[in-house]
């Protein structure tokens, strides 16, 4: 089955195969006027090559479209594609690069020079400094540029697209010669008053082009058939020849004239050529001894250049020491010049001191001990000044072989004054070392004496020191001093509160005292009478209530109005006088409420003194708790203000406790706290600090004084004492003043207040500050609307 | 009791030794001529002065410490002077500020002033001087 359906496919390839074949090939050839070979006329391609193609055509069923152009155009259509052959076409080497030709020409053609009717042109040589015109892209032109150029000849060539043109321009005289080839330029010389030169060159093979790798195919087939066709006398291609050529070859004698002339025209290529190369050679001959010339010329240009503008003197001199030949820079150096040098001999111009070291050179040298010699010496110049010169001499032959001397002589005037100047400073340096040494030493015996001056000095400055540190020890001692001021200070303003605070208790002790001197005498008087009267149920009910009334604790109280009336009221119901005083004295005895008890007192006589006799022994009692407590009170302010007052003559630091501290500065301050400002305590006990107590508490008194001004005595004071990483910090609040921010640097300055004059010393922060430096503790203060705190840190 | 005996001395002082001690010694002295009684400050006063005023008890005299937490004692004293002109006024002060008594003397005609501590019989002494003055 699928051998089958191969079968078919083959047959039906095949098919179509056959019917491509058989279909007319079209071939699209370039075509441009070169008759009687090519040419286009009245819209029909024509000419030998044509017929050729046509009939190789025809036989080979292709179909031949001409597109007409100029040669310039037709080589350019070939080589894009726009056409697929060029019949009609030279072959050249460079060309073959591009395009593929066939291997059988049709025809011989040369190029040939024209020149105008009546010109002398006639050979090659003729054609200098003349314009040729030439065909553009033609293998003639190209040709003749060369032949041009390897004789040497110089010509103008002017391009042109068209033979017809070319010739034109000769028979109008724009260009006095033109380049044609032998074939075309019979049909178109007829034309133009023109005529033929004998200059003839380049005989080329004219045949068929292709692109180069294109239609292959269509060139072999070409081949094939010119073989053919050549090889056959009777072909299209003889007939044809004959019938486009024999305008002008009817006869064989001209076709032999032709052969002749061929012949005639490779001799004379041949002899050309050789012609050429014997220019050539010769051409080449002359340009190396030009050049040899050029170079020698040179190499002496050069020498000279080198002697004369060296920039050192050179001179030959001779072995008499005359000076034989000399540079321009040497004339420089010695002031001559070259004629006057020329005639004096190195002699006559060396300084005389260096003239006999010289001499040993050169004689050294002319008996060939020595090749070369350098020398430093002094020329004698023409102003008769002296300059110094580096001389360096060696000796050699000249063309007679006669010896002579070769001087480089280089200027080291500079060289030498700065050696000199260098020399100069070197002994006037040493001059100057001695000098400063002698001054060195004279300075040196003064150091000494200043030195005994300093020592005296210094020992002047250890007394000033010792009366320095004495000043600074009274310092200390101020300092101190102004501490115990400043807290004399303080305690002047608390004196009046702590007066006021030890008054109170003095005035209820004195008072108790008094009062109880007088009760104790009026008990025991009355407790003698009474009892010779009273019944013995009021002598029961008096211990009875006496026995109560001393076990009451004695505790103050506001008089409690609603019960007081009730009992004038029951006693008033009794019928007793005085019953107010009465009510009175048993709420002050504070059984007032033991109504039971005391009321059977008054269904006798004698009730009332009997209240009062109790009253009065229980008044005794009282009077002696309250001058306990008032002489308490009292104890307690007065040990505040020793503690205050202490000081210490020790110089050790004790333990402190900061919370008891705090307490005792706040007892001092009670009087002026008490009334209006609450005091917050937020105590925690603390580790016990090793400190000058008294210098501490000084610092929480101005401290918490200052607080209580800022508040005017108003507001909250508040204390935090706590422990932190083994510190004891204390801050001390109050929501009074700001302070400013324009006097935060200034409030630890000694003598800085802002209070009135008189009212403060300025020295209560600064005191504060420097007690806490001295015990290595830090203070801080942080001042805002709503607190100001100052912190600090033990 | 006659009516004309109902007669009372006030005290006020913000401390309650200086109260009791004062008490005793006016009641030791004066035993059934007065009713002592007192306050521990000027708000208790007032509130004193109404009760014995209401029972029918004469307030005759008026002894004020000078400081003292809430209204002042030279404040007390102005007010008592507006609306008792008749209670005659004796202030006791620990604190010796010479300048303001002698305000409060001009203000309201204060003669007594008795400074703490005070003597034996000082303040009886002033009272019964008083006492006769206001007889007569």
């Amino acid at each position: 089955m699928i051998s089958k359906i191969t079968k078919y496919s083959i047959f039906f390839i095949f098919c179509l195969n056959f019917f491509a074949f058989s279909e007319e090939k079209i071939i699209i050839s370039g075509i441009y006027n070169f008759s009687p070979l090519v040419f286009y006329e009245k819209g029909e391609a024509k000419g030998l090559f044509v017929d050729i193609l046509n009939y190789i055509a025809k036989k080979e069923n292709w179909k031949v479209q001409y597109k007409f152009g100029t040669w310039a155009e037709c080589y350019e259509n070939l080589q894009n594609n726009e056409i697929q052959i060029l019949p009609c076409i030279a072959y050249s080497d460079e060309r073959a690069k591009i395009f593929d030709f066939t291997n059988e020409y049709l025809f011989l053609d040369w190029g040939l020079i024209y020149r105008k009717k009546g010109s002398e042109i006639s050979n090659i040589f003729e054609l200098s400094n003349k314009k040729i015109s030439a065909l553009k892209g033609s293998i003639y032109t190209k040709d003749l540029k060369n032949i041009l150029e390897q004789f040497g000849i110089n010509a103008t060539i002017i391009e042109k697209s068209e033979y017809k043109e070319v010739l034109d321009s000769i028979s109008k005289g724009e260009t006095e010669a033109g380049v044609c080839t032998n074939v075309y330029g019979s049909i178109l010389e007829s034309d133009y008053a023109v005529e033929r030169t004998e200059i003839i060159f380049a005989p080329t093979k004219i045949r068929f082009a292709v692109k180069k790798d294109t239609n292959s195919e269509l060139l072999t087939t070409l081949d094939k058939y010119f073989a053919s066709l050549k090889h056959n006398q009777n072909s299209i291609y003889y007939e044809k020849y004959r019938e486009w050529l024999e305008i002008k070859t009817t006869s064989k004698i001209y076709q032999w004239l032709t052969w002749a002339f061929i012949v005639l025209l490779i001799v004379s290529l041949i002899l050309s050529i050789f012609v050429l190369m014997l220019r050539l050679i010769v051409k080449q001959r002359t340009k190396a001894l030009a050049e040899a010339n050029k170079f020698l010329k040179e190499s002496e240009q050069k020498f000279r250049d080198t002697f004369e503008q060296a920039a050192v003197g050179l001179a030959h001199v001779g072995i008499d020491g005359k000076w034989l030949r000399v540079n321009q820079k040497l004339c420089d150096i010695v002031g001559y010049s070259k004629e006057e040098l020329l005639k004096l001999t190195f002699q006559d111009i060396t300084y005389k001191d260096d003239l006999e070291i010289d001499l040993e050179f050169v004689n050294k040298m002319l008996q060939d001990e020595i090749e070369t010699y350098t020398l430093e010496k002094r020329y004698i110049r023409k102003d008769r000044s002296i300059v110094w010169i580096n001389l360096t001499v060696s000796m050699t032959f000249d063309d007679t072989n006669k010896r002579y001397f070769i001087a480089v002589i280089e200027d080291i005037s500079d060289r030498k004054k700065a050696e000199f100047e260098i020399k100069e400073l070197n002994e006037d340096l040493e001059e100057k070392v001695i000098e400063r040494t002698s001054e060195l030493e004279i300075t040196n015996e003064e150091l000494e004496a200043t030195n005994e001056e300093l020592i005296a000095s210094n020992e002047e400055l250890i007394f000033t020191n010792d009366s320095l540190e004495k000043t600074l020890k009274e310092l200390k001692e101020t300092q101190e001093y102004l501490i115990e001021s400043e807290k004399m200070v303080a305690l002047g303003q608390l004196i009046a509160g702590i007066a006021h605070e030890i008054n109170t208790p003095l005035g209820a002790i004195i008072s108790s005292n008094n009062n109880q001197n007088i009760v104790l005498n009026d008990v025991i008087n009355k407790l003698s009478n009474i009892f010779l009267y009273i019944t013995d149920k009021q002598k029961t009910i008096f211990f009875d209530l006496l026995e109560k009334s001393l076990k009451i604790k004695y505790n103050f109280s506001e008089t409690n109005w609603e019960y007081k009336n009730i009992l004038i009221e029951k006693l008033d119901s009794f019928n007793i006088k005085n019953s107010m005083i009465i009510a009175d004295n048993i709420c002050d005895i504070g059984i007032e409420f033991d109504v039971e008890t005391y009321l059977p007192l008054f269904e006798n006589k004698y009730g009332e003194e009997i209240i009062q006799l109790i009253y009065e022994i229980v008044s005794s009692k009282k009077a002696n708790k309250i001058i306990e407590e008032a002489s308490n009170k009292a104890k307690k302010v007065i040990d505040a203000l020793k503690i205050y007052l202490y000081k210490d003559l020790k110089e050790n630091k004790i333990e402190y406790d900061v919370v008891s501290g705090m307490e005792t500065v706040l007892t001092l301050f009670y009087n002026k706290t008490k009334h209006g400002v609450e005091v917050i305590r937020n105590f925690n006990t603390v580790k016990k600090i090793l400190c000058y107590p008294d210098k501490i508490n000084q610092v929480w008194i101005n401290i918490i004084n200052n607080a209580l001004q800022a508040m005017d005595y108003k507001g909250t004071l508040e204390i935090n004492i706590y422990e932190k990483d083994s510190h004891v910090f204390v801050e001390i609040s109050n929501n009074g003043q700001v302070i400013s921010n324009d006097i935060k640097d200034k409030i630890f300055q000694p003598f800085f207040t802002t209070k009135k004059q008189g009212e403060g010393t300025g020295l209560g922060l600064n005191i504060v500050k420097r007690v806490v430096d001295e015990h290595n503790g830090d203070i801080e203060f942080n001042s805002t609307k709503e607190k100001t705190t100052f912190k600090v840190i033990l | 009791m006659e009516e004309l005996d109902k007669r009372a001395i006030i005290c006020v002082d913000d401390e309650a030794i200086i109260l009791l001690s004062l008490k005793q010694e006016l009641k030791t002295h004066f035993r059934d001529k007065f009713l002592v009684e007192t306050a521990l400050n000027a708000d208790v006063a007032f509130k004193v002065i109404e009760k014995l005023e209401k029972s029918g008890f004469k307030i005759i005299i008026i002894i004020s410490d000078w400081l003292m937490p809430g209204m002042r004692g030279d404040e007390f004293l102005i007010k008592i002077n507006e609306k008792y002109p008749e209670i005659i006024e004796i202030l006791i002060t620990g604190q010796a500020d010479e300048q303001s008594i002698k305000n409060l003397i001009e203000k309201i005609n204060l003669q007594h002033v008795i400074r703490k501590p005070w003597y034996p019989n000082e303040i009886i002494n002033i009272i019964e001087k008083l006492l006769s003055k206001v007889v007569e």
